[in-house]
């Protein structure tokens, strides 16, 4: 080890300035590059929807590993003779530093690595981490960025994989469930309710009829509650999808007569 | 029922009804398949497709449009008699049986495919009853009594546009299931609908899978038959830039220069193009057609063959033909709209209206710009799909996961 280390000192120290310029431009190209490709091919997507837009926003991430991938090659290339010992004594050299100096930093740049192999994230899914919700747009090195319903930008770090639960909607396909709600005075025709609420799933243009309709009915004590499951033609529709549940719903119950409830609110008196 | 006979003749015929399985889609060329994918995401990013370069043999400024009185002339509208025969074909069996084992027949054609027309003038050849479709009120009222009447005549009927009998609202289904459950119990019944409100209708209507026909699409040969049938053979088709033969020459101008004649691909493409659907190729053959500026077709004198005195018409080269101005940004803009129209056929604004999510409800803006772009058309206060638009519109639905027909 201690032979490896004096060998990379050593050409370290033959390390001219043609090397060290040569280092420069290889950082500036890749980062140029990897600006271009998370630039570039998110815009390319924008142009498509469905399926096409999904796989091209899941080339972003490995494009990027690529570009950075053949970065390191070249700089290690050229500042040592890529031997076996070298190559451990840099490596170690650089988990040494990592470990010590940013190990949250490394962690997730590890956890980032993991999440291009176990993809329980793509650009594209809807998912859900400690309570941010939203489509992840960029997969970046150390963070994945996602855009919330209420157009929020979240970079939540990619070392999240490890100890908490990632919660994803729609893991790469355009199936993403949506939810309305509904609570009706109790004493109703449920079966009619039941087929009416399917029914109004039905006619909703943004339904994307190919996947199953639910409509789950629980008694509550203040009435019952019947939730209509169904899916968006694209999950980026689904707070339109479920505005256009509930407003059907709402207008099909009520011109079937049907009542519809709520807890009583009772305003406090204000304080003299 | 029975499939229709072959007759000893090599030729088949022009007008044919098979099963929904069997219907077969025509070819589509494999040069004309990556120009066109190459044109489909090139469109994606500059709308307007680049002008061909080439020496035609005719330049458009040499040539004009049709008057509507030529275009009347040399490619009239439908003769739906022809295709009538050929249910009879198909039913021939079915019809003999006084209690068949299915007492309905369903008939399903894609839009513009005339299921309508042909379904009225079959209806009235054997004298069996027409039933109109419901009002959009009596649809939404949940109005049974409109199927009661049609219980109490036992005599045999056909329903031309089953499309018409529903509506995609919350209110619009009960109707139609209705009647898809009761007819069966109607007598000799055939109902016609459109394919797209069909394979929406399989999804409201949990009954089982009927027996239904379609009339088989064209191809190549079938639209050089059929357009070949309504004119005389003192007109040569010729295309307009490479002057290839649109439609065979007459046998005696094959005869004379068979080592040298040009056969166009036009009719080809077009088939492939318009998935087969007559009423699509026969609108886009329309639009295709030109003549020389002083053609009036009584003056054989001008524009002929100089050995047979026959008329050049001429066909306008597959990339000249006008194409509707459709970016992928204004067909996904109004998506919901255009999918909500094919689901229908045809649909006024005003209930157009109704059926539409909330933010989109006033659709009159959205269809002046549909118009404006050749992807819709207005008759009589409905509105439906172009001939033109209907295979961008379909491509379109069908890559954003839209539920589509079988056609």
């Amino acid at each position: 080890m201690s032979d490896s280390i004096s060998e990379l000192g050593s050409h370290l120290n033959r390390l001219g300035e043609t090397a060290l310029v040569q280092i420069l431009l290889i950082i500036v190209a890749t980062w140029l590059l990897i600006a271009l490709i998370q630039r570039l091919v998110p815009s390319l997507a924008s142009h498509f929807s469905g399926h096409r837009r999904l796989r091209a926003l899941a080339l972003v991430p490995v494009l990027r590993l690529l570009v950075i991938g053949i970065a390191f090659l070249l700089i290690l290339h050229s500042i040592i003779q890529p031997t076996f010992e070298s190559l451990v004594g840099v490596l170690g050299a650089l988990g040494l530093a990592l470990g010590f100096a940013a190990k949250d930093y490394a962690s997730s740049l590890i956890a980032g690595l993991v999440v291009l192999y176990e993809l329980p994230y793509r650009p594209g899914d809807w998912i859900e981490v400690e309570g941010a919700y939203g489509e992840v747009r960029t997969i970046g090195i150390r963070t994945v960025e996602i855009v919330t319903l209420g157009d929020s930008v979240v970079h939540i770090p990619h070392m999240k994989l490890w100890d908490h639960a990632i919660s994803n909607a729609n893991d790469s396909s355009q199936h993403l469930q949506c939810q309305a709600d509904f609570y009706l005075h109790p004493h109703h025709d449920a079966d009619h309710a039941y087929q009416m609420l399917r029914d109004v799933a039905l006619s909703s243009p943004l339904l994307q009829i190919a996947q199953p309709i639910y409509v789950v009915a629980k008694e509550k004590p203040f009435g019952t509650h019947y939730q209509i499951k169904a899916y968006p033609l694209d999950p980026r529709q689904q707070l339109a999808f479920i505005t256009d549940l509930t407003i059907r719903g709402k207008m099909a119950l009520r011109a079937a007569g049907m009542v519809l409830t709520s807890i009583p609110v009772v305003a406090a008196e204000p304080m003299s | 029922m029975a499939k229709p006979s072959q007759p000893d003749q090599e030729i088949p015929p022009l007008w044919q009804y098979v099963s929904i399985a069997e219907y077969q889609l025509p070819t589509t060329p494999v040069e004309h398949t990556v120009k066109q994918e190459f044109s489909s995401i090139w469109r994606q990013f500059w709308p307007k497709p680049k002008p061909a370069p080439a020496a035609p043999l005719k330049t458009k400024d040499e040539l004009r449009t049709m008057s509507t009185a030529q275009i009347e002339w040399i490619a009239p509208a439908p003769n739906w008699q022809p295709m009538a025969a050929a249910l009879d074909d198909a039913l021939v069996e079915w019809l003999d049986n006084e209690q068949p084992p299915q007492a309905r027949v369903f008939v399903i054609a894609p839009p513009h495919g005339g299921h309508s027309d042909i379904l009225t003038t079959w209806a009235k050849n054997h004298d069996w009853r027409i039933v109109s479709p419901p009002s959009p009120e009596q649809i939404l009222a949940r109005d049974l009594s409109w199927l009661d009447e049609q219980l109490r005549d036992p005599s045999p009927w056909v329903l031309p546009s089953l499309e018409r009998c529903y509506l995609r609202h919350a209110r619009g289904f009960e109707l139609v299931r209705h009647l898809l459950d009761q007819s069966s119990l109607l007598g000799h019944s055939i109902i016609g609908c459109d394919s797209w409100a069909w394979a929406f209708l399989r999804k409201v209507w949990r009954g089982p899978e009927p027996p239904a026909l379609a009339l088989q699409g064209l191809d190549q040969q079938g639209l050089a038959r059929w357009f070949q049938g309504f004119i005389t053979d003192r007109f040569v088709f010729r295309q307009a830039d490479s002057g290839a033969y649109v439609l065979p020459p007459p046998a005696d101008i094959a005869e004379d220069s068979s080592s040298s004649i040009k056969i166009s691909d036009f009719l080809r493409i077009l088939a492939a193009h318009s998935r087969g659907i007559p009423g699509i190729a026969h609108a886009i053959w329309r639009t295709s057609l030109r003549t020389t500026p002083d053609e009036t077709f009584s003056d054989t004198a001008a524009n002929e063959d100089h050995t047979n005195h026959r008329t050049t018409i001429w066909v306008a080269p597959w990339n000249q033909i006008k194409q509707p101005t459709a970016t992928a940004e204004l067909l996904r803009k109004h998506a919901f709209l255009l999918h909500t129209l094919l689901l229908h056929n045809s649909l006024t604004h005003t209930t157009l209206a109704l059926l539409l999510p909330l933010a989109a409800s006033s659709p009159e803006a959205a269809l002046a710009c549909l118009e404006e772009a050749g992807l819709v058309i207005r008759h009589a206060e409905e509105w439906r799909i172009s001939p033109a638009g209907y295979p961008i519109v379909r491509q379109f639905l069908n890559d954003d996961g839209y539920l589509i027909d079988v056609f």
